[in-house]
């Protein structure tokens, strides 16, 4: 049993027992934090497995650096190698941002590589074009050294540089037009590991924005990816994650190093799948953001893994056969009036700053997660004819369970969808985002929301 | 696997009409279920949504459910006997081939289609469901190299795109992909575009429904 | 077969005549007059006449009995076959009683599903495409055999032509279909109207280069047009038209339309002209079928030869 597995680069991690294996070379994951099963191959053609057990796994992928123009030489190139070639030149032009704006990272790199290569050269003139100059880790004191040395800096707005089919420079700025045919070293263009996909289908893991690996969210960051034990560092999540690299990794050496010595279970009770109901549609497995649904390969159905389920509901709220359930759940009896189900630690949050008396009259229920309200249960709450229904879920991309409250939203919509088919009042239902620190605003959106005014 | 949509629900209800007392809603646990339209889930939602409307409108009806692994299959089907046999009128959440099958089976009772059957599909996205083959009965996938034109073609050409293939998409309807462009991206990859210059004949649609609706018999196991 | 032409159509192209063809639309009803009328506006400005069939598909009377009335006003006729709303049994009925009344060309084609028309709950047939068409024509005018394989007594006559696009993408599979219909007995096509010179410059350059020219004579699609929305129309919802941005400037900033219209379809015919392999023009203008003499006379190509 190893105690981390990363998946791509490793990296020393002191006190744990660990492993690497390359994407092309992973095949399959099963299991949960604390009991991860991995198997991989030892070279692509091989066809035996290699069989592992870690408890948590840090995908770890560089990303993959592409020249954005012919003929030119990039920041990551060694170019002290090739000073005597550059030497002939008498301008060298250091280029970043160009057509899409560079890491801070990259900054970083130019700025390290123009102030060497400038000491090399002494009869080159370099010049660095730049779009934003972020100053993270030492940047500024790069920065101020290079122009020190004699590097100037131009500073372009996006029409402001054009490099022709020849690599001819046109630099534009109000009234100064210069033009320029010499050496172009560039930023590279970055873009996610060519292995990405396949690591997030084997994990089944959601993709983030630009084919990287971490959605936008605020409960994601650092380095989770909704899955208990499984992170993503650096490259893996995004084209500027790589500035925080020793933080994050510090971070999550941590957290993994505390979960080795215990780990509990989110939830107190269990969701479980009846096995003679599951119809293996493997709607739970794809639309569970946390990774806890797995197929139970004695059973031929669908199961659900303790200790990475989070409780958000959003595989029972889906199972098209009704075929999982909460242990012990007790027979909700909903009575006439007005209720209000509220996201536990958001909503919930800003509720209980109001005065309770105010809103004695709702019923008022905590629930785990907007993806957790069932379609048939809405319809059992609208049954009498005066009952109205509030929903109050969290912001996009502030949703604890990923796509929560776009999956809740959804299904409110459907219910309006259907009330207006029937020629009932749709407003009867509603969907309203809360956050916790939004008690005020609440207040005033309960208070109309009582009185039927929207 | 079949696809099914569930019927718009006022049609449902002018197809109920007034002259019931008691409901059955049969779901079914198979295909419908997996394209979420006819499975236990769906069924019990109708339940109550009906149950709303018709104390909405002040009618006292008792709605039942019930959703067996199959309708397609009699055994299953027995399993309905009691529910079926108290209720004034069934109301089939399967396909078209399960409510046909009901009727068959209680050819005293009514049975009502609360679902569109619709294609022989594959699931392409969580919620998603895409017609991959029409059964004409005569699989030539292998001479399209894994692709059909007859059933995601939509005049069925068989010797390559019509005129109004545009930019990939089908002249029909922007959203559906010209399959033939399909075809040809991946007969050029495979490296095999010389197999798309032969002339294909008129198929032979005797195999498909306009032969007549069909029956299959099994020898190994069939007895009379 | 035969050495004898099987229509003037086809003897003025074999003659090496830059030919002219036009189009008409039957009328939605059963007024003879209608085509009769039509027909007397075209007559002697062109060679040959299209007459559509049940084009994008709204019902119009059959294109085989207005091309049988337009031919008693003495104009050589093409009549368009579509696979849309007939079977096999159908097809070849209808090619024998189009040739049993005379009619001696057909352009054969896949037809417009029938979404674009006002029936759109009809059940399409599609039998066969295009292609099989024109391979089935083909075996019943040169083996006298229909598909089922019986042998007809008395087989029909027709000149085989069918439709061709250079401005289709992918290029690589409709020059495929292309090669396909002259394999299958197509020997005269008419192209998709043509706005984008160099591309069809371009296409033809493949053509020659598969040597397809000299397998079957090509006219040049031409559309003459009068109006901005026309264009903007076409370049944005018809499959398979490539309309630069320049022409629709150009029709923008023109003072008189008519006759900046005229003037693009006479520029047009004229470079087409020069392009070796192409053996004619296809004038198709939309809501404007007044305007075809006037277009045949600015290009030059007024009075047409007689052929007997």
């Amino acid at each position: 049993m190893y105690d981390l597995v990363f998946i791509g680069d490793s990296i020393e991690s002191p006190n744990m027992n660990t492993l690497s294996i390359k994407p092309e070379l992973l095949v399959k994951s099963r299991g949960e934090i604390g009991n991860f099963n991995i198997s991989y191959k030892n070279t692509v053609e091989d066809s035996q497995l290699n069989k592992i057990k870690t408890s948590n796994i840090i995908i770890n992928l560089d990303t993959e650096k592409e020249k954005l123009i012919e003929d030119t030489l990039s920041f990551e190139e060694d170019l002290i190698s090739k000073k005597d070639d550059l030497a002939k030149n008498e301008y060298i032009l250091f280029v970043q941002d160009y057509l899409k704006t560079s890491p801070a990272i990259m900054s970083k790199f130019g700025l390290e590589k123009a102030i060497t290569l400038n000491k090399e050269l002494e009869k080159s003139q370099i010049y660095y074009f730049y779009r934003s100059m972020r100053f993270i880790d030492e940047n500024d004191r790069l920065f101020e050294e290079a122009r020190r040395n004699g590097i100037i800096f131009l500073k372009y707005e996006p029409e402001g540089l054009i490099i022709s089919d020849d690599n001819k420079l046109t630099y534009k700025r109000e009234d100064i037009e210069l033009e320029f045919n010499n050496q172009i070293i560039m930023a590279p263009g970055i873009k996610a590991n060519n292995y990405i996909n396949r690591v997030a289908r084997i994990f089944n893991l959601e993709m983030g924005p630009d084919g990287f690996l971490q959605p936008e969210n605020v409960y994601l960051t650092p380095t989770y990816t909704g899955k208990r034990g499984i992170y993503v560092l650096g490259g893996s999540r995004g084209i500027t994650a790589s500035s925080n690299f020793e933080e994050e990794l510090e971070f999550t050496l941590n957290e993994i190093a505390i979960s080795l010595e215990n780990i509990e279970p989110v939830v107190s009770d269990e969701r479980v799948v009846d096995d003679q109901k599951c119809i293996l549609c493997y709607t739970c497995y794809r639309v569970c953001p946390h990774g806890a649904v797995e197929r139970d390969e004695e059973l031929n159905s669908m199961k659900i893994n303790q200790l990475a389920c989070q409780g958000c509901n959003a595989c029972i709220s889906n199972c098209p056969a009704n075929a999982i359930s909460i242990v012990n759940e007790e027979e909700k009896e909903i009575k006439q009036g007005l209720h209000v189900l509220m996201r536990e630690n958001s909503a919930q949050t800003s509720f209980d700053k109001l005065n309770q008396d105010k809103f004695s009259d709702l019923n008022v229920e905590t629930i785990p997660c907007s993806s957790s309200i069932r379609k048939k249960e809405l319809y059992t709450y609208l049954q009498e004819p005066e009952n109205r229904l509030l929903i109050l879920g969290c912001y996009e991309e502030s949703c604890k369970h990923i796509n929560g409250d776009k999956r809740g939203e959804q299904i409110v919509d459907e219910v309006k969808r259907t009330l207006e088919k029937l020629n009932m009042n749709k407003d009867r239902i509603a969907f309203k985002r809360i956050s916790p620190r939004m008690a005020e605003d609440l207040d005033q959106y309960l208070s109309n929301w009582k009185e039927g005014l929207s | 696997m079949i696809v099914g949509e569930q019927k718009d629900l006022n049609e449902i209800i002018d197809m109920l009409g007034d002259d019931f007392d008691s409901l059955l809603i049969a779901g079914c646990g198979t295909c419908v279920t997996v394209s979420m339209a006819g499975g236990e889930k769906e069924v019990e939602a109708l339940a109550e949504i009906l149950n709303m409307h018709y104390k909405n409108i002040g009618r006292d009806v008792k709605i039942e459910t019930a959703t067996v692994k199959r309708q397609c299959d009699f055994e299953f089907l027995d399993e309905l006997e009691e529910q079926v046999k108290r209720n004034d009128l069934t109301l089939s959440l399967a396909c078209g081939v399960g409510v046909q099958q009901l009727v068959e089976r209680y050819p005293d009772k009514i049975f009502l289609p609360g679902l569109n059957t619709t294609f022989y599909g594959a699931t392409t996205d969580t919620g998603e469901w895409s017609e991959r083959c029409i059964g004409c009965g005569n699989c030539v996938l292998d001479q399209y190299f894994g692709i059909c034109p007859i059933a995601r073609c939509s005049k069925s050409l068989l010797n390559g795109p019509c005129g109004g293939s545009q930019d990939g998409k089908c002249e029909v309807d922007p959203e559906i992909d010209c399959v033939w462009e399909l075809i040809y991206n991946r007969a050029k990859k495979l490296g095999k575009l010389d197999e798309l210059t032969k002339l294909e004949p008129p198929k032979d649609w005797s195999t498909y429904r306009d032969g007549g609706p069909r029956k299959l018999i099994n020898e190994e196991v069939y007895n009379d | 077969m035969a050495e004898e032409y099987i229509s003037t159509l086809q003897k003025k192209l074999e003659d090496g005549h830059f030919v002219v063809c036009s189009e008409m639309g039957p009328p939605v009803g059963a007024d003879p007059d209608f085509i009769k009328n039509k027909a007397h506006k075209l007559k002697g400005y062109v060679d040959a006449v299209n007459i559509t069939d049940n084009q994008t598909a709204i019902v119009r009377m059959s294109s085989i009995a207005g091309a049988k009335i337009a031919t008693e006003e003495g104009l050589e006729m093409i009549i368009q076959v579509t696979c849309r709303d007939r079977n096999r049994i159908g097809l070849q009925s209808d090619i024998l009683g189009a040739s049993s009344l005379g009619l001696r060309n057909a352009l054969l084609l896949t037809g417009d599903h029938q979404v674009f028309g006002k029936d759109k709950g009809s059940k399409n047939v599609f039998d066969m495409g295009s292609v099989q068409l024109i391979q089935v024509a083909s075996d019943m005018i040169n083996k006298g055999v229909l598909l089922n394989g019986s042998e007809m007594e008395v087989p029909p006559k027709m000149f085989i032509g069918a439709a061709a696009n250079p401005f289709a993408d992918p290029f690589e599979m409709q020059m495929i279909k292309f090669s396909k219909k002259i394999e299958a007995g197509a020997r005269f096509f008419q192209t998709q109207a043509i706005y984008n010179i160099d591309k069809f410059k371009y296409w033809m350059e493949e053509v020659r280069k598969l040597g397809l020219h000299k397998k079957a004579y090509i006219l040049a699609g031409i559309l003459p047009t009068r109006s901005v929305k026309a264009l903007k129309m076409m370049k944005k919802f018809v499959a398979g038209m490539d309309i630069p941005d320049e022409t629709i400037e150009r029709m923008e900033a023109a003072e008189d339309r008519k006759a900046e219209g005229v003037k693009m379809a006479v520029e047009t015919i004229e470079e087409v002209k020069k392009i070796e392999g192409v053996s004619g023009v296809h004038l198709m203008p939309v809501a404007w079928e007044e305007i075809t003499p006037v277009v045949v006379k600015n290009a030059g190509l007024y009075p047409r030869p007689e052929v007997d």
